[in-house]
């Protein structure tokens, strides 16, 4: 089934989809070119901005940039660092010199220990893919209280909304102060009636029948946003 | 194959005994999203067979010695139920199942894009639930969807089919009979859109002749499984509303 | 792969436990909804699919036939076996099996052969020479929490609608398995201080000690197993067992209406 697809409009393909081009825009992300053209490479929405026609992904892992904000919990400790899970294919590393503390070698347990939620940004990522964090910086800091969600990374986008819309009505909704980091978690922080609302309106992510928004859990979503 | 190329098994008006004709399929049915603790997962039926497929990752690859520094590794496992034969299975090691995982997982990493996941891994779990023939071909075929159910990202996708000889005549997709009392079987794995093959075995008795018709039949299934495959994805994505 | 806790769900689950809620928002003796399908795998002489909230669970039955032991010459045998492949969840490693996927079989098994709902003699074929061998084998595919229950709930379901295949073997007409009682095991978790049922994924992350309790029909107990570290006094059990006589109660209905 070799659909070619053309027109602005948003496209759903799956990987393998050919995808025509005929404004000669450039390839980005999610998209590969070939001999024969452009070739989708996963399932999800083709979509044009500014000369480069692009993948919205349905489903994806979280690739860290340099600069996103992460929420991650600390999976294995050194003398002098952290090793942080952040939801990705990649652990990431928190060296003693870039935490907030002044720490010595080997009194990292005083700070920070395995099982730990840290809000983090991502200091350097190299062509290996290893990962590199700082909790340098505004804002950054160890996570003790309130509770930590998972939504995916590609739900961020929907629940903070458009100049963050959304985001707002589920803090006014709930009360909650809602950190939402760039890997697909969120932390929400507030009362226990305010935290099980936020709960249930990311379940519409977290636990939808799909490990990604679906168009009917989007409109759910919608729909209770549209509510509140 | 059994090659007993004596038992009868296209009746006399050249339907196959399940009443097929010669390019015809099992009934098959794609269903995405199926395991709720997978990133990404399929269910296929294929005539009796049944496969279901979990995919999870990409994730950090351990041990250590088996990250690749340029790419992610495709951690593949086809295996049968115990439940899933006529006669029980003994779980544990077992050189056939060993084979399949190994040149499956060689098909999926053609249309992966492993380059993009340097010392990672991306675990594959391809479990058979009920063996009626042409496991491999299916476990493949739902592999590849699972593995776009996971958003892993691929140049294409992937449809494994076989065709094979029975009674001296070429035909498409053998059952269980057909594979016992068959000349010849030949499984491929298509990239449905460029039509190359990331996938090939064979076993039994082909002329030049007889394989050129058997990948016609091939080529021609491909596209109509690849249209099940799309309208899973599709369908999953869309909340069953379209 | 060892699952680390995050410190943070410990703290929340203990928190939401001392005003008696739970981090699904059920109840705490309150089960997920459980869709049951039965005959689903043509290949095996009986079958089940239990889906339990989010775990998936198949179980097949297959026959074989075999000389008997000879302290029991008219006795034919019930092997039980879980498999807890790595498809089920990122947390499964593959390899051979883990202590805990063994401990899940043994823990069915002792369930369903304790209750005596096989009678072993009915499985006599010629005494002294052949019996039948059946082969319980549940397969695990999906694992968000309480694996244990929906691995039992579909073993004695596949058992029920089993038919022995006599007639393959040339030893007599096909016949249905004789299952005479419907054991149940009902799973408990320590979360947050205080034992709930049918423990999710992150009640299971999150909490401490587990029980397993199997009741037969009759309401008398077939198996016990204390899991994972953690004590609890006679009194907790006491609760939970008798909770466990009404949850098992509601379960042998919904094998009893699925296989009639």
């Amino acid at each position: 089934m070799n659909e070619v697809y053309s027109g602005a409009q948003e496209r759903l393909v799956i990987p393998g989809d050919r995808i025509e081009n005929s404004g000669g825009l450039a390839a980005g992300s999610g998209i590969l070119k070939t001999n024969d053209g452009l070739v989708a490479t996963q399932l999800g929405h083709v979509m044009e901005n500014n000369g480069v026609i692009y993948l919205q992904a349905s489903n994806s892992t979280y690739i860290p940039r340099s600069g996103d904000l992460v929420i991650g919990f600390v999976n294995s400790m050194r003398s002098n660092l952290w090793m942080f899970d952040i939801g990705g294919p990649f652990e990431a590393l928190l060296p003693m010199s870039l935490s907030p503390w002044n720490t010595q070698y080997g009194d990292l347990e005083e700070h920070m220990i395995v099982g730990d939620y840290a809000l983090l940004r991502v200091q350097e990522v190299d062509s290996q893919h290893g990962v590199v964090c700082t909790m340098k910086g505004i804002g950054l800091r160890k996570i003790s209280t309130g509770v930590v969600e998972n939504i995916g990374s590609n739900s961020t986008k929907l629940f903070i909304g458009v100049d963050g819309s959304n985001l707002q009505k589920i803090k006014q909704q709930s009360g909650c102060r809602i950190t939402v980091a760039d890997n697909g978690r969120i932390w929400v922080e507030g009362s226990d009636k305010g935290i099980s609302e936020v709960r249930n309106i990311s379940a519409y992510f977290s636990k939808s029948d799909t490990p990604y928004p679906n168009l009917k859990s989007i409109k759910n979503f919608n729909e209770k946003m549209e509510e509140l | 194959m059994g090659g007993y190329g004596d038992v009868e098994l296209i009746k006399s008006n050249g339907e196959r005994l399940d009443g097929r004709t010669v390019d015809e399929l099992r009934p098959i049915t794609i269903e995405v999203g199926v395991l709720p603790a997978a990133r990404g997962s399929c269910r296929m039926t294929w005539g009796l067979n049944i496969a279901e497929v979990a995919v999870y990752g990409p994730m950090e690859a351990h041990p250590r010695k088996i990250q690749r520094p340029d790419r992610a590794v495709l951690d593949v496992r086809y295996n049968m139920a115990p439940f899933s034969t006529s006669d029980r299975i003994r779980p544990g090691f077992n050189r056939r199942s060993r084979e399949i995982s190994k040149v499956t997982a060689e098909a999926l990493e053609s249309i992966v894009m492993v380059e993009m996941f340097p010392r990672s891994k991306i675990r594959v779990e391809i479990e058979i639930l009920c063996a009626e023939a042409g496991t491999r071909c299916c476990g493949i075929t739902a592999a590849a969807v699972a593995l776009a159910d996971a958003g892993i990202p691929m140049k294409d996708m992937l449809v494994s089919v076989a065709a094979g000889k029975i009674n001296d005549i070429v035909v498409l997709d053998l059952d269980k009979a057909e594979d016992n009392y068959g000349q010849a079987d030949l499984p491929v794995g298509i990239l449905p859109n460029s039509k190359e093959i990331a996938f090939l075995q064979m076993d039994g008795d082909l002329s030049p002749e007889e394989f050129e018709l058997a990948m016609k039949y091939n080529m021609k299934a491909v596209d109509e499984i690849h249209k099940l495959q799309v309208e899973a994805l599709k369908s999953k994505y869309s909340g069953g509303e379209n | 792969m060892v699952k680390i806790v995050p410190r943070l769900l410990k703290d929340q689950l203990a928190k939401l436990a001392e005003e008696d809620l739970r981090i699904d928002e059920r109840g705490r003796f309150e089960r997920r909804k459980i869709h049951m399908e039965v005959d689903v795998l043509s290949n095996a002489e009986g079958s089940s699919k239990v889906v339990w909230g989010g775990t998936i669970v198949y179980a097949g039955v297959k026959f074989a036939l075999r000389e008997p032991y000879s302290d029991r010459p008219a006795d034919g045998a019930l092997m039980t076996s879980a498999e807890l492949r790595p498809v089920a969840n990122l947390k499964y490693e593959p390899g051979p099996p883990s202590p805990e996927s063994i401990e899940l079989g043994r823990v069915v098994d002792r369930g369903i052969r304790e209750s005596g709902c096989i009678e072993m003699a009915s499985l006599c074929v010629v005494p002294g020479e052949s019996v039948w061998n059946v082969n319980l084998d549940i397969h695990v595919m999906s694992d968000k929490g309480n694996i244990f229950d929906a691995c039992a709930l579909a073993g004695i379901a596949a058992l029920k609608t089993a038919t022995v295949p006599a007639n393959r073997f040339d030893v007599g007409e096909d016949h249905k398995l004789p299952v005479n009682k419907i054991p149940i095991m009902c799973s408990y978790q320590k979360v947050g201080g205080r034992f709930v049922y049918d423990p999710c994924e992150e009640e299971e992350l999150g909490g401490n000690e587990r029980v397993h309790i199997t009741l037969g029909d009759d309401g008398h107990v077939h198996s016990l197993q204390k899991g994972l570290k953690g004590t609890f006094s006679t009194a907790e059990f006491a609760e939970i067992f008798a909770n466990a006589g009404e949850q098992a109660e509601e379960l042998r209905k919904i094998v009893e209406e699925m296989v009639i």
